[in-house]
């Protein structure tokens, strides 16, 4: 086995095992949520059948519409989808970060190769993120299964209308769906990526504030830069014309991951791991 | 003593690269804020205006006590502001008990002053630095907002414009002084920014992990601001519970109320004397 394939394989049995406790309060929030989705909208007579698989990863994943300004109704942010997603960068950057002290400056020396560490770091957060949206589905299968709803992944054009889509009379296939939690994932791993690279040259701290604040002002811009605007089920290609397009929220967050990795790689290489006072501040 | 200790650690707090990290951010979105506001007044918030008799009825809306980022909801560098506050409230100097005591310097300290004079004045420094990296950019916003709008005094006519209902929290001193309402929020927040940074270090006396310590309340915040918009107000309850919209001074969609605000600031405020006590009479070895 090389010594990459090595070193990932340790980071993703200790990471997996340190972020364990993650892993299963992100079951319960949406569990949470799907089951108070369900008891809110049991009465409406908007609701036709169960939550199916696709119906939970839409309403787990829904997000919210562009920023408009209404005085009479302001703007509310999605605050579970803002959640989810800061707590999946949150979990990456987790194990990343305490495993840049003690055994992991070790690996990096006796491994005597910098690259390797780095590779396999963003291995370890492109293995989480990808997790995590895994997550979603089988939370949503299992929940769907659970109350009989059944195992297509299909948006029924109730969901939306429930989730207050009012404008739209759309439902949306299997394919579609799967095609947007790719999408979800993809952009997930680019915004970890991002802030592996910034917290390395930078500090985790700081890591943590730039793709915080993708995140955030993704909520309030819809153009595709942003990279939470394809992590949205609202503003997809799926639903709407003017939202991303299917290609443009492939590519960007594929472009912004080779540049991080890339980036990264070189600013680790030339890091100073003795700098003391200097690391004690990467937080 | 205490006066030397409180100067050297406002220095150590207000020279760190964090303080100036989340001071920049935080000024460059208020600037932003204020830069988008004015550009629209510029653009399309006087079309229409000619037409109206302003002598006799001049548009309260058109006022920097209305555009300001606490007030302003039309823009949305105000809301970004907002939500990332309390992240950059923790980011100056909330961290550096923890540092100091992995770092050994605190027993160096501690064998040349007396433990409550040092801790007093580490508490209070943070509480200072926090405070201040985001309320300094909120009194920037207003000066900006200041130099573009006049400074009418918001009419209670034009109630659906300036985003302040009747029973708002200081709605009269809002439409009576609005000087003094600005003066109000901006303390407040102030407060906020600082109980939140010696509330995070008062948690980072438990915590080891930096990342753990400083973003785990952040990400609570949002779990709260959850429960808060899909259950709390789904059953009528409409109120705010975050500082992501009670410390905002309206434009928010849910009203602050101020005995959530009394019971967070006091629950804050508790925690941080209860672990400033327990950590006084910590022994130095």
């Amino acid at each position: 086995m090389s010594r990459v394939a090595k070193m990932a394989v340790r980071d993703a049995r200790l990471g997996f095992r340190r972020t364990l406790p993650a892993f299963l309060l992100f079951s319960l929030l949406l569990l949470v949520q799907l089951l108070s989705f369900d008891v809110r909208t049991s009465g409406r007579p908007e609701r036709t059948s169960q939550l199916g698989v696709g119906d939970g990863v839409c309403v787990l994943l829904y997000g919210s519409d562009p920023f408009a300004f209404n005085p009479s109704d302001p703007f509310r942010v999605p605050a579970l989808w803002l959640l989810l997603v800061l707590a999946i960068l949150y979990a990456s950057l987790r194990y990343a970060s305490s495993d840049f002290e003690g055994p992991g400056i070790q690996v990096i020396l006796s491994s005597g190769s910098r690259w390797g560490w780095w590779l396999s770091k963003c291995f370890w957060c492109a293995a989480c993120s990808i997790s995590f949206a895994l997550l979603i589905l089988v939370v949503s299968a299992g929940y769907s299964l659970c109350s009989g709803g059944g195992a297509s992944l299909d948006v029924s054009a109730s969901t939306f209308s429930l989730l207050g889509n009012d404008g739209h009379e759309i439902s949306v296939g299997s394919p579609k769906t799967a095609l947007f939690l790719l999408s979800f994932a993809i952009s997930a791993v680019a915004l970890s990526l991002l802030q592996l690279a910034v917290s390395y040259r930078f500090g985790f701290l700081s890591g943590f504030l730039v793709s915080g604040i993708v995140v955030l002002a993704s909520v309030f811009a819809g153009t595709p830069i942003m990279l939470g605007n394809s992590m949205m089920f609202v503003r997809s290609a799926l639903l709407s014309g003017n939202a991303v397009g299917i290609a443009t929220s492939f590519a960007v967050p594929i472009a912004v991951s080779a540049l991080s990795v890339l980036v990264g790689g070189l600013c680790f290489k030339r890091m100073d791991l003795m700098g003391g006072d200097q690391n004690d501040d990467r937080g | 003593m205490v006066r030397t200790l409180l100067a050297m650690e406002l220095k150590k707090a207000f020279s760190g690269r964090w303080f100036w990290l989340a001071f920049s951010v935080a000024c460059a979105i208020a600037l932003l804020d204020a830069v988008s506001v004015g550009y629209y007044e510029l653009t399309a918030g006087t079309i229409g205006i000619e037409y109206a008799d302003t002598k006799y009825y001049p548009f309260s809306v058109d006022s920097c006590f209305v555009n300001w980022i606490s007030m302003d909801a039309g823009q949305p560098m105000a809301n970004l502001f907002y939500l990332l506050l309390p992240l950059l409230a923790s980011f100056p100097y909330a961290w550096s008990l923890r540092k100091e005591l992995d770092g050994g310097y605190l027993q160096n300290v501690l064998t040349r002053a007396k433990s409550k004079d040092y801790f007093a004045s580490k508490y209070a420094a943070i509480f200072i630095s926090s405070g201040a990296a985001v309320a300094i950019p909120l009194v920037l916003n207003f000066l900006v907002c200041a130099c573009v709008f006049p400074m009418r005094v918001p009419d209670v006519f034009d109630m659906t414009m300036t985003c302040m209902p009747p029973d708002g929290l200081f709605s009269v001193v809002f439409y009576n002084n609005p000087m003094l309402h600005v003066v109000l929020v901006i303390l407040i927040s102030f407060v906020f920014a600082g109980l939140w940074g010696t509330a995070i270090t008062s948690l980072s006396l438990v915590v080891k992990n930096r990342l753990a310590y400083t973003l785990l309340p952040f990400l609570f915040l949002f779990l709260l601001e959850y429960l808060n918009l899909n259950l709390i107000n789904h059953y009528g309850f409409l109120i705010s519970l975050t500082p992501f919209e009670y410390l905002r001074g309206g434009g928010a969609p849910m009203n602050p109320h101020p005995v959530v605000m009394t019971v967070e600031y006091v629950l804050l405020l508790a925690v941080s004397i209860v672990s400033l006590m327990a950590v006084s009479k910590r022994d130095a070895l």
